[in-house]
């Protein structure tokens, strides 16, 4: 049976956001967000990486390998400014709780379950603003999910 | 020949598309005409996304804010009344005419009340 990880991860990624308290809106790879659908999640897939000791070992092509995966969960919201900070603050505590405790994201990387492996981190956020009817506040929390790769099992 | 920009160019604009408004601010009520500058936007945010929404502004004459003795300083965090929709004044920024700042305009920047 073909698995692709990447892909499982990315979509229980996107069903944990939409389980966020107070979020309204939640799709992947969206680029276009009217203000009436905030406060939104926009997960982007993102890029992913084989891990570097594995290449720097030159080991063949088709054996599984670990792979980090970065997606991006952008926290969006309109808020007044003096509340901006606040709220973006508890919906990134929100997210990064429900993802590295979300026990079926640690079953499919294997952080504890049937595989072998892998994780979940967090590894930092990234805040943005911009003018709009209200302000308009994004928190990027960035998470690292590693895997084992196996493309014989794709 | 020396041109009046207050009475024979700004004054003829707010005559015509001006709109009445409402600015409230700590310690007084005064109604003064604005234009209204409201344009849609498209804000950037990260990894190409956009959110679309609207840019508040309005605009008023230097002159009609100094005959209500409203100061540029009063009007930082008040209330602006504009066609049906409240706002707070978040920043101002001056538009001198040729004839100085005190005969030109003031941008208001808002934000949803």
């Amino acid at each position: 049976m073909s698995e692709d990880i990447r892909e499982a991860i990315l979509v229980r990624l996107l069903a944990v956001a939409k389980g966020v308290a107070g979020i309204k809106y939640a799709e992947r790879n969206a680029i276009n967000i009217s203000e009436n659908e905030l406060p939104a999640i926009v997960i982007i897939d993102g890029e992913e990486e084989v891990d570097s000791a594995a290449l720097d070992r030159n080991v063949p092509g088709k054996i599984f390998m670990p792979v980090h995966m970065t997606p991006l969960a952008n926290i969006m919201i309109a808020e007044k400014t003096a509340n901006a900070g606040t709220v973006l603050n508890g919906f990134r505590v929100a997210l990064i709780k429900a993802v590295l405790f979300d026990i079926q994201l640690l079953s499919i990387v294997g952080e504890g379950g049937g595989r072998f492996g892998g994780g979940i981190r967090y590894v930092g956020a990234t805040p943005g603003l911009s003018e709009g009817r209200l302000l308009q506040g994004s928190l990027i929390p960035r998470f690292r999910f590693s895997y084992i790769f196996d493309p014989n099992a794709l | 020949m020396s041109l009046d920009w207050q009475s024979q160019l700004l004054d003829p604009i707010y005559d015509v598309i001006g709109v009445s408004a409402r600015i409230t601010t700590a310690s007084t009520v005064k109604d003064v005409t604005v234009l209204d500058k409201t344009a849609g936007v498209a804000l950037a945010a990260a990894d190409n996304i956009e959110i679309q929404s609207i840019k508040p502004a309005a605009i008023v004459r230097m002159s009609e804010l100094s005959a209500n003795g409203l100061s540029r300083e009063a009007l930082d965090g008040a209330q602006l009344a504009l066609n049906g929709s409240s706002w707070t004044i978040k920043s101002t920024q001056p538009r001198p005419s040729p004839d100085g700042e005190a005969k030109g305009e003031l941008y208001l920047f808002l934000e949803a009340a």
